[in-house]
């Protein structure tokens, strides 16, 4: 226990987490304020109802149809390939292949035909394009109808208790944020040991490398979820203050807070740990740039409500309510299992730091030996 | 004597980091279409990687003396610490500007229609700006994590945020005027002057 609370004062009055601190708060504040400003007292106006990705037959193979032809008129086809917008044209024989693959999807009687004549396509274009059957709803918008609207507006008033749905939108921010600060906070923080030579003096004391990690990395959790609680709590006030004649949800933005962020801060601090028993460096950073970026791409695509096996989960929007709860199991899936990667990174990091100090015990001993 | 300084230095500290920004770089040739068909598509591998590859390399010009034992070695040398800082950051730039050419003259190649001057200016001037955020940063704090933090903090809310105006990094991208980066270069020598000009003995506090 002492030495959590070592490790937690040394975090914490370190001016690393200070600025930390305030740009987390900065980051989350500038961006949800503007929505949770926007007045959810009363069910919009028809000519403001959300859009949403339609997942009829009709709707979907009209929208799919539509952007495709009008892709292949101008030869010009766009493709993500790792989240990144590409351009691509084709030759002439493929350009034949797509026509007869048009053609085929036009005249698909179902959604089986569909989605195999969807997946030629995809073919075609080399993969990574916007027609897969998990793509392809993205190119189906509508406005919601009456019934969708009042059904969406029920749940943001009866489930969501109006703070859950801003909630959604703090998470959505907060993980941003969350998924990449950390890792550069615990590499500096793991650095500080061997640039103040405290590593030996640590290594030769009684707790164990793995107590050691397991307790540095408890208290990374702790402290590093400390800014976004405090923004969570910032804005339960602000909500109860906007709405003070609405039953709210005071938990709202707690549980987002530890069922939504806390999965993306553990991956982030635990690629930080183990990236610095591996590496040493400030290498590891690099490796979680470059998987945030392809996270955030990937997401932007569909920032209304983005799931699937994403690092951070998006919902960017006050609505939309219905395929959030209509996904949960699956939004709860991917939170666990992202918990249980970051342990399994920990419980590899504190296997690579006890070979680490056993190659240090053999090169003592061996010199000991010699002298 | 200049120029032997400049060699040791960069084989022992700016070796490693220019290889990864170069590896990293070579992810441009998979991930971006060097043929694009419209500006915002044309400024993406300027505006949205080469950034990266700044942040990620630019903060680790610090590194390899952030004990004040090894800064007091430096500066008692002939050549002091600030101008070892200055040559490490000025090699850097020199690196993320000449792989911003490398993106405009293939685009030139590929005969893509876009004003190709206003965007190699625009994608140096990104380079430049975080350059000058991470130079003063670390002036200020002495640290670099904070080094790290602030300009990726700032890169992310280029991302999604709309109120920064002419300084968002994502001018093209984002549809504003190639205009914007003006107001970026001249920010960002205020803030490499501020940062790397030897005003005064600088001072490591560790963490």
């Amino acid at each position: 226990m002492r030495l959590f609370w070592l490790e937690c004062k040394r975090m914490c009055f370190s001016l690393a987490f200070l600025i930390y601190s305030g740009l987390v708060c900065a980051f989350i504040v500038l961006n949800v304020s503007p929505m949770v400003n926007r007045s959810l007292t009363e069910m919009p106006a028809p000519s403001h109802y959300d859009v949403i990705y339609a997942s009829d037959f009709g709707t979907l193979k009209e929208g799919v149809l539509e952007q495709l032809v009008a892709e292949y008129k101008e030869n010009s086809y766009t493709t993500y390939s790792l989240g990144f917008a590409k351009t691509n044209s084709l030759k002439a024989n493929k350009r034949a292949l797509m026509q007869t693959q048009i053609s085929a999807l036009k005249h698909s009687k179902n959604r089986q035909t569909f989605n195999a004549g969807l997946r030629r396509v995809d073919t075609v274009l080399g993969g990574h394009s916007a027609y897969t059957p998990a793509n392809a709803v993205t190119l189906a918008e509508r406005p919601m109808t009456k019934s969708e609207a009042k059904r969406d507006y029920r749940l943001i008033v009866k489930r969501d208790k109006i703070s859950g749905t801003f909630a959604r939108v703090f998470a959505d921010i907060a993980s941003l944020i969350v998924g990449i600060l950390p890792t550069v906070i615990i590499i500096s923080f793991c650095y500080s040991d061997r640039r103040s030579r405290a590593l030996a003096t640590i290594q030769s004391k009684f707790v164990s490398s793995g107590r050691r990690l397991f307790t540095q990395y408890w208290v990374s959790l702790i402290v590093l979820l400390l800014p976004v609680l405090a923004v969570g709590m910032y804005f339960t006030l602000r909500v109860i203050s906007l709405y003070p004649n609405q039953t709210i949800d005071l938990l709202a933005f707690m549980k987002v807070t530890f069922v939504w962020v806390l999965p993306t801060l553990m991956v982030s601090s635990a690629v930080g740990f183990l990236t610095y028993q591996l590496f040493g460096n400030f290498m590891g950073f690099a490796f979680q740039i470059a998987w945030w970026l392809v996270t955030t791409l990937i997401g932007a695509q569909r920032v209304d409500g983005n799931y699937g096996w994403l690092f951070m989960p998006r919902h960017n929007s006050l609505h939309n309510v219905t395929y959030f709860y209509d996904h949960f199991a699956m939004f709860i899936i991917n939170r666990v299992s992202y918990a249980i990667l970051a342990l399994a990174m920990v419980v590899a990091a504190i296997l690579v730091a006890r070979v680490r100090k056993g190659a240090y015990r053999n090169a003592f001993s061996s010199h000991h030996q010699r002298f | 004597m200049l120029f032997r300084v400049i060699t040791k230095d960069f084989k022992t500290n700016v070796w490693s980091m220019s290889t990864v920004a170069l590896l990293l770089a070579c992810l441009i040739l998979i991930l971006f279409n060097l043929a694009p068909s419209s500006l915002a598509q044309a400024a993406m591998p300027g505006e949205l990687f080469v950034p990266l590859i700044a942040i990620i390399c630019l903060p680790t010009v610090f590194l390899p003396d952030q004990a004040e034992s090894i800064q007091a070695v430096i500066n008692s040398k002939h050549y002091r610490l600030p101008l070892v800082r200055f040559l490490r950051v000025s090699w850097f730039l020199l690196l993320l500007s000449m792989l911003d050419a490398g993106i405009i003259i293939v685009y030139g190649l590929h005969g893509v229609a876009v004003p190709l001057l206003a965007l190699l200016v625009d994608f140096i001037g990104k380079v430049l700006l975080l350059a000058g955020i991470i130079v003063t940063i670390y002036r200020i704090t002495q640290n670099i994590v904070v080094a790290y933090i602030v300009p990726v903090t700032y890169f992310a809310l280029c991302l999604g945020y709309t109120g920064l105006g002419p300084f968002n990094l994502l001018t093209a991208m984002h549809g504003r005027s190639l205009l914007d980066c003006w107001w970026q270069i001249f920010v960002a020598l205020l803030l490499l002057v501020t940062g790397l000009l030897p005003f005064r003995q600088a001072r490591t506090y560790l963490d």
